[in-house]
């Protein structure tokens, strides 16, 4: 794997407006967070709702919805700072060099028009004089994402599809114009158990097959833990630990991950009270200038609720933001 | 200790079925735009399916979408008829009920919904949501419903001063909590659960999931909970049924339906469940590619072309045991060839 990354995002803050007391004020969903992906890497991004991952996604397209704003930081690919490019040229990656595909296929694909019409779209609109080459090159990435009767597929519409289908469509979307980089944001959630595997094994195939690079969101520890290089927890707009994947279980170490992994029900709880984390987020732990862990975490100190613990050890493999467990 | 209104002692002497299906089918018909009775297609929601749920019981209904588990738990509320066989609540037969005594009798199931957020009416304050059976049900008198709730509040894990609140006022894992107290607070013989987790985070689904426990040791309750998440079902359910395209294909206790799974379908169930520290490639074992929409409408068996042991046999003969074997307590499948059975070798295919 190469040195320089092929995304460094870099202290990104993002806020959004809320009423207080005195006007307005900035509710910060994702608060000075960095994050590395190399080329080839599969980086999964973990974290409840509120966490700031969906955003932080969004982000590296110009994707993030009005009245959002975005403050302060960077977010480098291949050395290039996309918060600093124009429409145009935002346009030029969205789609081509860097691909998004999202939890609801459903919302995600033009109803009015057919599936193979839509990925060709995505495939002239970044080269030109492509209107020839388009169907037969549509018709084999159908194939590679799994689809056995792709020039039926060509000719649907979709809702004549079911879940899955329309999910390998998207993908497909995503993949035609060969992208470096492929963002999923929670792409199994909306799908039925088995066809989430299938999809899961699919993208895992894909990237051996393509090279690229996979951001991948999710809200689920155990569908991450089998698909990614890596892991970072994001709770309340922070970054609280990041580690390879296979060493989640034995070596995580921010009580946050670990409260996560603890409270998980399986066959082997059955009849035990699951351990849990008490409350839940609120505003307050956004605002907050302290930890916004602090009012949950088992392991709390005083300094937790008065400074914000950094990310340590950025040039290692693993790296948490905690005042409470060792470096 | 406390009792709610309602509440009688002594009701687990034998335990006996709480839910009787025997062999419902349900259907639903689509009509063309313009005519008025003609019916131009049906969906066949389900096909003869059968189940029992004791008191005291945690039964699970799993399965993917178009299984017809949704329809399964509305029949059992007594929010739709089946077409055709029976449905008995406490002994009490439903088909020939009246809508009235069909409502009377539902007064003693109780739901709780997916989306805490579209459950509870916002404009009534959480207390008043929670007094609503009793005031329904015309349960004792107003201070007597006010204790209820009040004590309903704390046994959730909320305040009594929250009663005044209305639900805006409130997090999506606690109004899910104001909706388990408004499920109880009669002191039902049935809740039915219909995907009571699937919108709350994860660090908030074990503490529902410690709260429904606790209280169904507490007071005896009796639960069908409805997921299409296997690691809750396996630990929460005693009982498992699953079921594919409008059949039972398999039912018995957890346990055994999770360790040793008979059918195929709940084979890949269970194998396509991601589990942490599962390794990737040992969920391939006998996924079969693009599972997706086939016409089946021919085959005996509807598991048949998805199947990896599907044989001849699969496509002409009826898998047994037929649906009313399943009102047993023991472990079944309804295959050709269960568990470890496996076909004889063909010539073709």
């Amino acid at each position: 794997m190469d040195e320089t990354p092929l995304l460094s995002i870099k202290n990104l803050r993002i806020a959004f407006p809320i009423q207080s007391a005195d006007g307005y004020s900035d509710l910060f969903v994702v608060n000075d967070v960095s994050l590395n992906l190399g080329a080839g890497e599969i980086l999964a991004v973990v974290g409840e709702s509120g966490s700031g991952k969906t955003t932080m996604a969004l982000a590296t397209l110009g994707l993030i919805p009005s009245p959002g704003i975005i403050k302060s930081g960077k977010i480098l690919f291949r050395g290039l700072d996309l918060l600093t490019l124009s429409k145009e040229t935002t346009r030029h990656y969205r789609g081509n060099r860097i691909s998004i595909i999202f939890q609801d296929p459903t919302t995600a694909l033009n109803p009015t028009l057919t599936v193979g019409d839509q990925i060709s779209e995505a495939y002239i609109l970044h080269n030109q004089n492509s209107h020839i080459k388009s169907k037969e090159l549509v018709i084999d990435l159908l194939v590679k994402v799994g689809i056995n009767d792709p020039k039926r597929i060509f000719d649907s519409y979709p809702h004549q599809l079911s879940g899955g289908l329309r999910q390998r469509a998207v993908i497909a979307m995503a993949l035609i114009c060969k992208p470096e980089l492929l963002i999923a944001d929670e792409p199994t959630t909306s799908l039925d158990t088995t066809i989430q595997a299938q999809i899961l094994d699919l993208l895992s195939d894909l990237q051996e097959q393509f090279g690229m690079s996979i951001l991948f969101i999710s809200h689920n520890l155990a569908v991450v833990s089998q698909f990614a290089h890596k892991v970072a927890v994001m709770y309340a707009g922070k970054i609280m630990e990041i580690l390879p994947t296979k060493d989640i279980i034995t070596k995580s170490i921010h009580p946050y991950t670990k409260g996560l992994l603890g409270l998980l029900p399986s066959i082997e709880t059955r009849g035990q009270i699951l351990p849990t984390l008490p409350g839940s987020l609120s505003e307050d732990d956004i605002l907050s200038l302290g930890c916004p862990f602090s009012n949950r975490c088992p392991s709390v100190k005083e300094i937790c609720h008065v400074e914000c613990p950094s990310l340590s050890s950025p040039s290692t493999q693993h790296q948490f933001a905690c005042h409470a467990v060792g470096q | 200790m406390w009792f709610p209104i309602g509440v009688k002692k002594g009701m687990n002497d034998n335990n006996p079925p709480v839910v009787v299906v025997s062999n419902i089918v349900k259907r639903f018909y689509n009509r063309k735009p313009g005519t008025i009775r003609r019916k131009n297609w049906v969906i066949e929601a389900l096909k003869g399916v059968s189940l029992q749920i004791r008191r005291g019981e945690i039964v699970s209904v799993v399965g993917e979408s178009g299984c017809g588990k949704s329809t399964l738990a509305k029949s059992i509320a007594l929010l739709l008829r089946p077409d055709s066989g029976t449905i008995s609540i406490n002994g009490t037969a439903t088909n020939s009920l009246s809508r009235n005594n069909l409502n009377s009798l539902g007064q003693k199931i109780h739901l709780i919904f997916q989306d805490p957020y579209s459950s509870l009416n916002p404009r009534l304050s959480v207390g008043e949501i929670i007094m609503e059976p009793l005031i329904i049900q015309k349960v004792g008198s107003r201070r007597d419903r006010i204790n209820s709730v009040v004590h309903a509040l704390s046994d959730v894990g909320l305040r009594p001063s929250d009663f005044n609140k209305y639900p805006h006022q409130f997090s999506g894992g606690q109004r899910q909590r104001v909706a388990i107290a408004r499920a109880l607070i009669s002191n039902p013989d049935l809740i039915i659960a219909d995907e009571p987790l699937s919108a709350l985070d994860v660090s908030i689904q074990s503490q529902i999931i410690n709260l429904l426990m606790d209280l169904k040791k507490k007071r005896n309750l009796t639960y069908l909970f409805i997921s299409h998440d296997l690691s809750v079902v396996s630990h929460v359910a005693d009982k498992v049924v699953v079921m594919y395209k409008g059949h039972v294909v398999e039912s018995g206790n957890a346990e055994s339906v999770f360790h040793s799974p008979l059918h195929p379908y709940t084979n890949l169930l269970v194998s396509s469940t991601p589990e942490l520290g599962k390794k990737k490639r040992q969920l391939c074992a006998q996924r079969v590619v693009n599972i997706e929409p086939g016409n089946d409408k021919n085959f005996a068996c509807l598991f048949y072309n998805h199947c990896h042991k599907a044989s001849e046999i699969c496509h002409f003969e009826t898998p047994s045991p037929n649906s009313e074997s399943f009102l047993t307590d023991k472990h079944l499948a309804k295959c050709h060839f269960p568990g470890h059975i496996k076909p004889k070798m063909q010539n073709s295919s």
